[in-house]
């Protein structure tokens, strides 16, 4: 096992990049040791790194929203393009243009006066997104409504057990379905709001549909934990193995 | 008259305890951890072998459509996720076009993959030849519902109707699944808008394990990698199947196992220690 | 014939496209953006309670045409010896399919002026600082000049990749280039650095937090913490070294902490969060077939 933590994704990847690579490194550290002063008390280092983290991340959209989106998607299309060796890539489809003024009038947002025109790009994307939530409906819930309707009566009188042909519903499988059942109906029967609930039934079985529910939230509440002690631990890795060189590197 | 003073006992100073010393235990625990792991064997989870399993069984010049939507931001667990996916693809010589709907993965997964195509076994995976990058799409609904309707007009404009990754691909039946690595919820575009016509695999971090359980379960994911302990899976699969010692397997999943189990435990005993704090306290209270 | 297939073809040339060789296409742009400009201009003249009208119409139409793709039945024809899906509308019969990329090219490009804007009042908002001399401009200054120099490092990228020489590039000559050295430096070491380093942070107050809070207080609490913990050890190797002396094969294997685990998630967590799920998606249908007959508040109404 030792062996296989030696074999590590972690052989200095930069350091083929550009000779050594150290610098570069160094000044990864810094800036993360930068946000990790955050957590001794609030800082003017913290703050400095924080706008520094914020301006290239603005930075990099301007970029890559011409690089990815709009030089391939639009300006391309719209003027054409020829390829190396001369032959046609695109041709020219110049109705495209149409699509500049009607973004542009999306900045107008800031004029006082004319701001309701910026309704027009906003209403185009958000009735593009309603159009589809019919079919989305339908492709997501529809499976998911299905697969509760479970066997909860066994066809075969046994405890679970290997090899037995497909189709077969055991006792514990009919007990394991009998606990899905119930409890997304007893979950369900929570999310009754719309009108007061009197019916004694109705509340007890919301009471019971909120214990089963915070089994869900357990489990959320679990692997979220994980995975923020995961990041965390891939940035030590980072200081002390990529930085420091400690540990189990080559 | 003197005021007296409540007694201060180990258990009112635990509940006022400055939150430095413990975040100082974490950072104590996982350097020890970093730099000398334990030793820890593992179980395979049944979601993360059907991953494995059904990708395993691709052919050569199967085609695969990959979402990325992994940043640095989640990086202990997307890159040991995307890494294996990877290996795996291309030790099977698996063709696939990568699509993102977050601005800077395009870029990261690129630096990864220019490292993997390097390793031994990973038969040199030439983009524009092997795997394409059809980069950043803003807007997801549109996207996924264009990739799902007309796949290769969706992609023309980003890498060519001509593309050799996409020979003999029509339309995203054609493909044998669409897997996503992420660490938002995009997985539900494609639930929403797949309509059946291949499968739908996830990569997902261990916050979006929960949620998308019943997807699993109803069938509409063939399999589920979830958080550090997923991406073990997959390093623990592709050991046993690629048993080449110059091949690399391994990475962060098995590097991460360690730490992790020693935080988690902090987690759990620190929880505890409030709890216990808080009934003493209050039986003294009571006693008072 | 296709109206909207108009815009996709980007290989055959047809009334609608030229040659890209063919320099009238900039006349045409010109005109197509005066004529939409001129329209909007138009809009900005008509009186005030047409505002409504007009953008309600214009989401609903978006809206509808994806509606369309729903629900327009589909069938397959032999043409020319090749079976093809065709789809009725309005007396046209072809694959209306073939709509659904022009809209998500379309919502591609609208969406990204959208994430343009919020770059711009980013922009707006530190130049402003700047000038007006506010405590805090040095910062603003920072942001500002490192927004400028990853944004400038891209677009040179961006025109390094489109210039002859890149073509005749090795890839270890491309790396030498001080152009790729500061790209790397900047996205890289700088940008996702930070973001990892950022969303990093959150493990310490999510632990400071559940010391403080988490405490057995109800029933409910109990429960979660029950799950929470099962959950959790479920999901490291050394959690399921715990129960590894059981069996798995015998009948007390279904004990061994990642078997719990997983009946957890499987039979517990599945049902519950299918509920909430389906609570949530009834509601972002109800608001989609709102936004569509202009009835939400924020999208066409103030």
């Amino acid at each position: 096992m030792n062996s296989l933590l030696s074999q590590s994704v972690f052989e200095d990847p930069y350091g083929t990049l550009f000779g050594d690579g150290r610098w570069q490194i160094t000044v990864a550290a810094i800036l993360t040791i930068g946000l990790y002063s955050l957590l001794y008390r609030e800082n003017k280092f913290y703050r400095l790194v924080e706008h520094i983290f914020v301006g290239l991340a603005t930075g990099y959209s301007i970029y890559i929203i011409w690089n990815d989106v709009f030089y391939p998607q639009w300006w391309v299309p719209m003027v054409g393009k020829v390829g190396p060796d001369g032959n046609v890539i695109a041709n020219s489809n110049w109705l495209w243009a149409a699509v500049a003024p009607v973004g542009i009038v999306g900045f107008f947002v800031f004029s006082p006066k004319y701001a309701w025109l910026s309704r027009i790009p906003l209403g185009t994307i958000v009735g593009l997104w309603a159009g589809q939530q019919f079919l989305a409906f339908q492709n997501r819930f529809i499976p998911q409504i299905a697969n509760q309707a479970q066997p909860i009566i066994p066809n075969e009188w046994t405890l679970m057990q290997p090899g037995l042909p497909p189709g077969t519903v055991t006792i514990s499988d009919a007990i394991n379905n009998f606990i899905v059942v119930i409890t997304w109906l007893l979950v369900l029967s929570y999310f009754l709001y719309s009108f007061e609930q009197k019916n004694k039934t109705i509340q007890k079985s919301a009471q019971l549909g909120r214990w089963l529910l915070m089994v869900g939230f357990g489990a959320i509440f679990g692997t979220t934990m994980m995975t923020r002690f995961v990041l965390f631990i891939d940035r030590a890795t980072f200081l002390l193995t990529e930085w420091l060189r400690l540990g189990p590197t080559t | 008259m003197i005021e007296q003073k409540p007694e201060q006992t180990i258990w009112h100073s635990l509940q006022t305890l400055d939150r430095r010393w413990l975040y100082l235990i974490l950072v104590i625990l996982v350097i020890w951890q970093v730099i000398a792991p334990l030793k820890t064997a593992n179980v395979v989870s049944p979601p993360a072998e059907d991953m494995y399993t059904y990708l395993s069984s691709l052919q050569p010049g199967d085609f695969i459509v990959v979402e990325s939507d992994w940043t640095n931001s989640t990086r202990g667990e997307s890159r040991g996720h995307f890494e294996s996916l990877m290996r795996l693809l291309m030790r099977k010589k698996v063709r696939f076009v990568l699509t993102s709907i977050d601005p800077q993965a395009p870029q990261v997964a690129r630096d990864v993959l220019e490292m993997l195509v390097k390793e031994p076994g990973n038969n040199n995976y030439k983009e524009g030849q092997d795997y394409a990058i059809a980069g950043y799409y803003p807007n997801a609904e549109g996207h996924v519902n264009g990739m799902a309707t007309r796949l290769v007009d969706e992609l023309a404009t980003k890498i060519g109707r001509n593309s050799a990754v996409l020979t003999g691909i029509n339309d995203l039946r054609d493909a044998k699944a669409v897997v996503l690595v992420t660490a938002s919820s995009s997985i539900n575009r494609w639930y929403e808008r797949m309509r059946g016509k291949t499968k739908l695999g996830l990569f997902c971090t261990a916050v979006m394990a929960a949620e998308n359980y019943p997807y699993y379960v109803s069938g509409q994911l063939f399999g589920l990698v979830v958080g550090a302990k997923g991406a073990y899976d997959m390093e623990t699969l592709l050991a046993r199947e690629f048993t080449d010692p110059q091949f690399k397997n391994y990475g962060s999943g098995l590097r991460y196992m360690s730490p992790l189990a020693f935080a988690l435990g902090l987690l759990i005993l620190a929880v505890i220690a409030g709890n216990v704090a808080m009934f003493r306290v209050k039986k003294m209270g009571a006693r008072q | 014939m296709n109206i909207t297939s108009l815009l996709a073809q980007d290989q055959t040339p047809s009334s609608f496209s030229l040659l890209p060789s063919d320099q009238s296409k900039w006349l045409l742009i010109v005109g197509t953006v005066l004529v939409v400009s001129i329209l909007l201009f138009l809009l900005t003249r008509a009186p005030s309670n047409m505002r409504r009208p007009v953008v309600v119409s214009i989401t609903f139409i978006a809206g509808f045409l994806y509606f369309l793709e729903w629900v327009l039945p589909k069938y397959r024809i032999t043409e020319e010896g090749q079976e093809v899906v065709r789809q009725w509308f309005f007396g046209l019969s072809y694959d209306y399919s073939e709509t659904v990329p022009i809209l998500s090219r379309l919502s591609q490009l609208l969406t990204g002026i959208l994430l343009a804007l919020g770059v711009f009042s980013i922009f707006r908002l530190h130049v402003r600082r700047l000038l007006k001399r506010d405590p805090n401009w040095l910062f603003s200054l920072v942001l500002l000049s490192s927004l400028i120099a990853m944004a400038y490092i891209g677009f040179s990228k961006f025109g390094m990749e489109r210039s002859v020489e890149y073509r005749l590039m090795t890839e270890e000559q491309l790396k030498a280039t001080n152009m790729y050295a500061a790209y790397d430096l900047l996205f890289d070491k700088g940008l996702q650095t930070l973001d990892a380093a950022m969303f990093s942070l959150i493990a310490f107050f999510i632990l400071s937090a559940a010391y403080r809070a988490f405490r057995i207080r109800s029933i409910e609490a109990t429960i979660m913490m029950a799950a929470a913990l099962l959950v959790l050890l479920s999901f490291v190797p050394l959690g399921i070294a715990l129960t590894s002396w059981i069996n798995p094969d015998s009948v007390a294997g279904n004990l061994r902490i990642e078997s719990v685990g997983q009946w957890i998630l499987l039979k517990l967590n599945t049902p519950a969060l299918r509920a909430i799920d389906l609570g949530l998606g009834l509601g972002v249908f109800a608001m989609g077939i709102r936004i569509m007959l202009g009835l939400e508040r924020g999208v066409s109404v103030d």
